[in-house]
């Protein structure tokens, strides 16, 4: 774990008046799994937007591999990012929505989208289209997307979300390789026993705070 | 494929577009087709006038004002304004997490300007050629499509910018607040203008509102027929000033969307 990932330093988010994210530091190393815990509406979710470069802070900063998000990049890099599964093309199989968000930076190639596709339990040559998926598969293909251009940063969120017990491995399984392979994972993890256990290091958050590290008094 | 640097996020180009999108475009110029074919026993030239280029809503054209017959014809414009007026937002929340990290805010955001405006031309050169196929259906057709030559092109460039134009504003308001109130602020703004033009003693480009966008290429299309006999040097009579002023319309409208995006929360 050489040099840090993601340096969080004094994040504030106020929206409406609304204090979501309040003056929230950490570092976390390069190649480890981060998770972060809390109940709805603690701002897991807010702080993974922050981190991804989606929203801007009101005051702090946030530092992916050295670069200031909002002023270096917009974006970090070399993201994988699940959130929700509304941006894929309902007509197009999965395997053809792999193939057109990898057209925009051609990363990936043919070879790699078939194993992002068989990682998450996906049959590559499925002809179903998107339309025609479960909410489950929905949850695998936006998995496979994040992964397939070898990341290394990947951020999920609520990953298990609607996944039957063998998706629930596999995305356990996978977060495993990614770390195995030096990417920086975060990921949300409320009520995940099994996710929380792979946790290198796990934070609990609440009211837009982080109030600690697990284990550590918490 | 060609592996690109790691370190640049600004590159690539947007996907396919949604099928949604494919079909307003495609769906109001086959309804623009539609109407005209409903009205071909106008006879050809008036049929022209009517639906392609709002001639009814101009008293000089028909000896009186034609509400009734101004609002059919124009009904696929507006659908096609409505059915775009939330494109950006409607895009932003599908691409969210998927297209947008991949491609950087100001690109993202000018490629989705450039496809709205595209979208615009498409719809008019699209709606154009089925309207023309329907007048030849009349025996008058012969003198009254050859005699325009140009005017057809300066048609589908005239209001094609102008249309792109205002899809592009409807998006600027509506990503601050919501598609119908942008839908409703800008088209509304828009015919309000033409009304008034066209409500004065004397030609469109007499009017006090002739330098307004919004007159732009009604005037400009006359002057290119050589229909503006004696006020050619009027306000907004040289169609590629027009087009160019439009054009100016629409890149300020892209300009405020992209840099008001960079510092905007995608939620």
């Amino acid at each position: 774990m050489a040099g840090g990932a993601v340096r969080i330093l004094g994040a504030t988010k106020r929206i409406r008046g609304r204090t979501v994210l309040d003056d929230v530091t950490v570092e976390l190393p390069r190649g480890g799994v981060y998770g972060f815990s809390g109940a709805n509406g603690s701002g897991k979710t807010m702080l993974f937007r922050a981190v991804s470069g989606l929203i801007h802070l009101t005051s702090g900063y946030v530092e992916v591999f050295g670069q200031r998000l909002g002023r270096d990049v917009d974006f970090p890099p070399s993201m994988g990012l699940a959130f929700d599964s509304t941006g894929f093309w309902g007509e197009c199989t999965g395997r053809q929505n792999l193939e057109l968000l990898a057209s925009i930076r051609r990363v990936a190639g043919a070879e790699e989208i078939e194993r992002a596709l068989l990682r998450v339990g996906l049959d590559p040559q499925d002809t179903r289209p998107f339309s025609a998926y479960s909410l489950g598969m929905g949850q695998r293909l936006l998995i496979a997307q994040a992964v397939m251009e070898s990341p290394d940063l990947l951020i999920l969120d609520e990953p298990t979300n609607t996944l039957d017990v063998d998706g629930i491995d596999l995305v356990l399984k996978l977060v495993c390789e990614e770390r195995a392979r030096g990417a920086t994972v975060l990921v949300s993890c409320h009520n995940m026993p099994e996710l929380e256990a792979l946790c290198d290091r796990r934070y609990l958050m609440a009211e837009g705070r982080l109030v600690g590290e697990v284990g550590d008094g918490i | 494929m060609r592996r690109r640097d790691r370190g640049d996020t600004a590159v690539g180009v947007l996907p396919r577009p949604r099928r949604r999108d494919v079909l307003v475009v495609f769906g109001c110029a086959a309804l623009r087709g539609f109407v005209a074919l409903c009205l071909r026993g106008l006879g050809a030239q008036e049929l022209l006038l009517a639906v392609l280029w709002g001639g009814a809503f101009v008293p000089q054209a028909w000896g009186q004002a034609q509400p009734l017959l101004g609002v059919i014809t124009y009904m696929p414009n507006l659908a096609l304004g409505l059915g775009l007026s939330d494109y950006v937002s409607r895009s932003l929340a599908q691409d969210a997490s998927c297209v947008l990290p991949r491609m950087g805010r100001a690109r993202w955001m000018g490629q989705r300007c450039l496809r709205a405006w595209a979208a615009a031309y498409i719809y008019e050169a699209l709606s154009c050629s089925l309207v023309a196929a329907v007048s030849c259906l009349e025996p008058t057709v012969g003198p009254c499509v050859g005699s325009l030559g140009m005017g057809c092109l300066w048609t589908v460039a005239l209001e094609g910018t102008l249309l792109g134009a205002l899809v592009l504003w409807c998006n600027l308001v509506a990503v601050r607040t919501d598609a119908m109130v942008g839908f409703a602020a800008v088209w509304g703004l828009h015919l309000g203008i033409l009304a008034l033009a066209g409500t004065g003693s004397g030609t469109v480009a007499e009017a006090p509102w002739a330098w307004a966008p919004s007159c732009r290429g009604l005037v400009a299309w006359h002057s290119s027929l050589g229909w503006l006999w004696g006020t050619e040097g009027m306000a907004g009579a040289n169609p590629w000033v027009s087009v160019l002023v439009l054009g100016l319309a629409a890149a300020c409208a892209m300009a405020v969307l992209i840099r008001g995006f960079g510092i905007t929360d995608v939620m």
